[in-house]
């Protein structure tokens, strides 16, 4: 089977999955589950069998004629190379083990087979976008990933708040896209075409020849940078992940956690050879990834639940990726999204059996106790905890590592600042979260009585949590095999960093950021392992010094990012609407009722001309005919000497005319 | 100036003169004695254009004939006619106008149709046997249609003018008495 | 030439013509007259024997025309007489019967105003 033949495979086996669900899963044996779960484990196992092929040398690059427009033909194309083959792994597991883990979490939920549906279509559009190999099907798939959010995150859409979280991602991705689009129209303006290979060289020569200016390019790569900041909720456009905790919790699992905010990700790295031709903009990249990692974590030092701690962590990790990408190293960034993937994916499947045991409970205060009634759940949280950290061995220290080492290779000590400070929060905040969470005595009747959870949760956080520790040997810096140069040494991308990679091990930010983290870690044990009231605690200490209230209060409240929005952005947009609704109203009605007014006028005038002109013309002439034959009537007197006259004067007349005619 | 002119003058100033008479003078009855006048005077011009049988027939059934007739219709009518009445017509002024004007055209009309000619009378033609001749041979069927005529005429009058007592009807409608 | 040389001339020269010997021209201005007078008299005058009287003077004029013209041309130069011939034949059959009508309406109107009868009136 060739490639191209698995990788159809490994596309439309879920949307295929999805469409059977949509329409019949009601009446399907188990709701339509198993049907989507088989779905992608087809396309889990195509993407493994695609994995095999690759590492083995194969690529793929090849485009379709689609359609034809005007002059202008749409291509569909398929670019497998090593890092598609990652991403292929990364979406397609993580996919299968939430289906898994959804057949628990979502028991006798009313729309159990829509659920499956929408998850299978968002897999599909996730797996079209790492696969694609031209702007076009990208910007496509890209938002078939903005509306399969839109549906999961609003699952619920009874709740308002669940169908307003929705209608917020899918707005905010929105502007984000704005920018993507304007980034792929001006591609196109340049180029004419939109394939990546052609791309990439086509403006590289471009620059060379000196045809295009940087500014220009400067437009495209922040346009494309733009989608990225939208999908991967970098700072501004960052609003939309917190709400979206309002979904169920698999899916902030496998949307939040490892796959969808990872497209932004993914689309920077594919695209980083544009980047490159900017310099400047990388460092836009790096800054806003390393402003949206502290911001991130700065809000969730204060959160209390669950999902927002994770959401928040989330946001911070992504800041991790795009500032790794910023310092010029693929590797880097999608070594961390690689990793990042399986563990965030283990802390909400976690969170959500928490919740779930409690029933719903989510604030992290009103827990506390669970390790004793929940071990395995504890276990592999705390596994997943230590990842995200950034301790090792875990995979999350790896990664990050190797962030902090790039971003002390580029130079700039701002950003290097950054991303140590975030590290400390990091392991601060992961945690407060855990020790609040499962440490200590149960501090309500839920955390109490948590239930036991089912096997189809607990296998997929078990798998998870044995990812987390093996996923970051692979980037053991300064391996031949290791991630940067298997990933990025060959193929279409070129990572600049792989030179950094290649001079080794840099030690001191090794044993720095180890340092750091760890004294987080202590921190936050010290605060809320040991002293089961942290929080006041620290309310209290910090009193004495007057000034962190504010910030803390400030971290409390998002910043007030969404209500900076609310009044500057949102409100003058409707108040706009409404005005051209009242314009609308005066005016075009106005317009209409004036034409019938005048319509009317016309049909009176018309009638009037009707009356007067063509009925005075019509009684005029019956006038006319009368008033003459009663005039002329008068000759017949009925005297004959009268008669006789007329025909005298006719006879004069006659004999007037000869006389003419004769003489 | 010849004599010829001369008498011509005479019986033309007659003829017009009693015509004048008829159609001018109040009195019916005098007006038919100026017809009476006007007949002779025309039967005098037949004689001066050598229609010696015209101006006997003329003489004798015009004048002998239908004036007397009208004399005796004027006799028999004659009691109607009170002072008060106007003879005039309100058609006065019309006709008239139309006698000036239509008079001389036709006059000016019928000397170019006839041209300036002398008259062309040969003594030795003997007219009446000219006349004869056309009118037994060639005219034969109007002159006895002609006399079918007057049998009509005759009867018709008779029919007319029958006195019929206590008839209230339209008259003209034979009628067994 | 101006109006009043073209008005002499014309006089001048009906003068010779008429003076200077017979023509059908004199015969014809005659016959003219006489009928204008009697159109005149049919249509003003009200008694309608007096507008019978005028009918024959009608006839006669029209009948010393056409003897006129005879004059004047041959070779049947005696058509004219014919035909004056039978209009005095048929002003004879005329008058009678015209007579024999006055009568009647004599009697029946009690006069023979011509305005009076005017059944034709609208």
């Amino acid at each position: 089977m060739s490639l191209l033949t698995i990788i159809l495979f490994v596309l439309f086996a879920p949307i295929a999955a999805a469409t059977i669900v949509m329409f019949f899963g009601r009446f399907l044996p188990g709701k339509g589950a198993p049907i989507s779960i088989l779905g992608l484990f087809i396309s889990f196992v195509g993407s493994v069998w695609a994995a095999v092929k690759v590492f083995g040398g194969e690529t793929l690059y090849q485009s379709f004629n689609w359609f034809t427009v005007g002059g202008v033909t749409f291509q569909l194309g398929f670019l497998v190379d090593l890092f598609t083959v990652v991403m292929l792994l990364v979406v397609s597991t993580i996919s299968l083990l939430i289906h898994i883990y959804s057949v628990g979490y979502m028991k006798g939920d009313e729309y159990y087979h829509r659920y499956f549906a929408f998850l299978g279509l968002f897999t599909f559009s996730m797996l079209g976008i790492v696969t694609a190999n031209n702007f076009a099907q990208t910007f496509i798939f890209w938002e078939l990933v903005g509306l399969s959010s839109y549906f999961l995150i609003g699952f619920w859409f009874q709740r308002p708040a669940a169908a307003e979280a929705g209608k917020k991602a899918f707005i905010t991705n929105r502007v984000g896209d704005a920018g993507f689009l304007i980034g792929i129209m001006t591609i196109y303006m340049l180029l004419g075409t939109l394939d990546f290979q052609s791309v990439f060289s086509g403006l590289a020569g471009m620059q060379q020849a000196g045809m295009v200016t940087s500014g220009l390019l400067m437009v495209v790569a922040l346009g494309i940078f733009s989608g990225a900041v939208g999908k991967s909720a970098q700072v501004p456009l960052h609003v939309w992940l917190p709400d979206a905790m309002e979904g169920p919790t698999p899916v902030s699992a496998l949307i939040h956690a490892a796959t969808m905010v990872a497209a932004g990700v993914y689309l920077v790295a594919r695209t980083f050879p544009l980047f490159a031709l900017v310099p400047d903009s990388l460092t836009v990249v790096a800054y806003i990834g390393g402003i949206t990692a502290i911001f991130a974590a700065s809000i969730a030092l204060t959160q209390n639940d669950i999902k927002r701690v994770l959401a928040y962590s989330t946001l911070s990790q992504l800041g991790y990726m795009m500032l790794a990408i910023g310092c010029a190293s693929q590797t880097a960034g999608i070594f961390h999204l690689f990793t990042h993937a399986f563990f965030k994916a283990l802390l909400f499947l976690g969170a959500g059996a928490v919740i779930i045991a409690c029933h719903h409970e989510q604030d992290i205060r009103s827990l506390g106790g669970l390790w004793k009634r929940m071990p395995v759940v504890a276990i592999t949280f705390v596994i997943g905890g230590l990842a995200l950290a950034g301790i090792p061995p875990f995979a999350g220290f790896w990664s990050k590592d190797e962030i902090l080492a790039v971003t002390y290779a580029s130079g700039d000590y701002l950003l290097m600042a950054m991303g140590f400070l975030t590290a400390l929060l990091t392991g601060f905040y992961t945690f407060r979260l855990i020790f609040l969470t499962f440490a200590g005595e149960p501090r309500s009747d839920h955390a109490a009585h948590a239930q036991k959870t089912p096997w189809v949760m607990s296998f997929p956080l078990v798998f998870l949590a044995g990812c987390s520790v093996v996923a970051g040997f692979w980037g053991i810096p300064g391996q031949e095999w290791g991630f940067g140069p298997t990933i990025f040494g060959s193929g279409i991308s070129v990572s600049h960093a792989i030179a950094h990679h290649e001079a080794g091990i840099n030690w001191l930010v090794m044993i720095s950021s180890i340092i750091i983290a760890t004294a987080g870690v202590l921190i936050a044990w010290w605060l809320y392992g040991i002293r089961s009231d942290g929080d006041e605690w620290v309310a209290k200490k910090l009193k004495l010094f007057d000034i962190t209230k504010p910030l803390s209060t400030l971290s409390l409240h998002k910043w007030y990012v969404d209500e900076i929005y609310q009044m500057f952005v949102i409100n003058p947009v409707l108040w706009l609407g409404q005005f051209f609704y009242g314009v609308d109203r005066i005016v075009i009605d106005g317009l209409i009722d004036g034409s019938a007014a005048g319509t009317v006028l016309v049909a009176q005038g018309s009638n009037a001309v009707d009356k007067y002109v063509v009925d005075g013309a019509v009684n005029g002439a019956g006038w006319t005919a009368r008033s003459i034959g009663s005039g002329l009537r008068r000759i017949q007197t009925g005297v004959v000497q009268q008669y006789l006259g007329f025909v005298a004067l006719g006879a004069l007349g006659m004999v007037i005319v000869a006389l003419f005619l004769f003489l | 100036m010849s004599i010829t002119l001369l008498i011509f003058f005479a019986v033309a100033g007659m003829t017009l003169l009693g015509g004048l008479l008829a159609v001018v003078l109040k009195d019916v009855f005098r007006a038919a004695l100026g017809l009476v006048l006007s007949l002779l005077g025309v039967a005098g011009l037949y004689l001066m254009l050598a229609a010696q049988f015209l101006a006997a027939a003329q003489v004798l059934v015009y004048i002998g004939g239908v004036a007397v007739l009208i004399l005796f219709a004027i006799m028999l009518t004659k009691n109607v006619r009170s002072p008060h009445q106007r003879s005039w017509g309100s058609s006065l002024i019309p006709a008239a106008l139309l006698f000036l004007l239509l008079t001389p055209a036709l006059a000016i009309i019928a000397m170019q149709i006839a041209g300036p000619r002398p008259l062309g009378l040969d003594e030795q033609i003997n007219y009446i046997d000219e006349l004869a001749h056309l009118l037994m041979q060639d005219y034969m069927v109007p002159f006895e249609v002609v006399s079918l005529v007057l049998l009509a005429a005759f009867i018709g009058a008779i029919v007319i003018a029958r006195r019929k007592p206590e008839y209230e009807d339209e008259g003209g409608e034979v009628d067994d008495k | 030439m101006n109006l009043w040389d073209w008005a002499v001339e014309k006089i001048s020269y009906l003068f010779n013509y008429t003076f200077n010997g017979l023509s059908p021209a004199h015969f014809i201005v005659v016959a003219v007259g006489l009928f204008g007078l009697g159109l005149f008299g049919v249509i003003a005058r009200r008694n309608a024997i007096a507008i019978l009287i005028s009918i024959e003077l009608m006839l006669n004029g029209a009948a010393l025309s056409a003897v006129a013209f005879a004059s004047a041309w041959g070779p049947d130069r005696v058509l004219g007489h014919v035909f004056a011939a039978f209009v005095i034949t048929v002003a004879a059959a005329e008058a009678i019967v015209g007579l024999a009508l006055v009568l009647n309406a004599y009697r029946r109107f009690g006069a023979i105003v011509a305005e009076k009868v005017n059944l034709f009136k609208w």
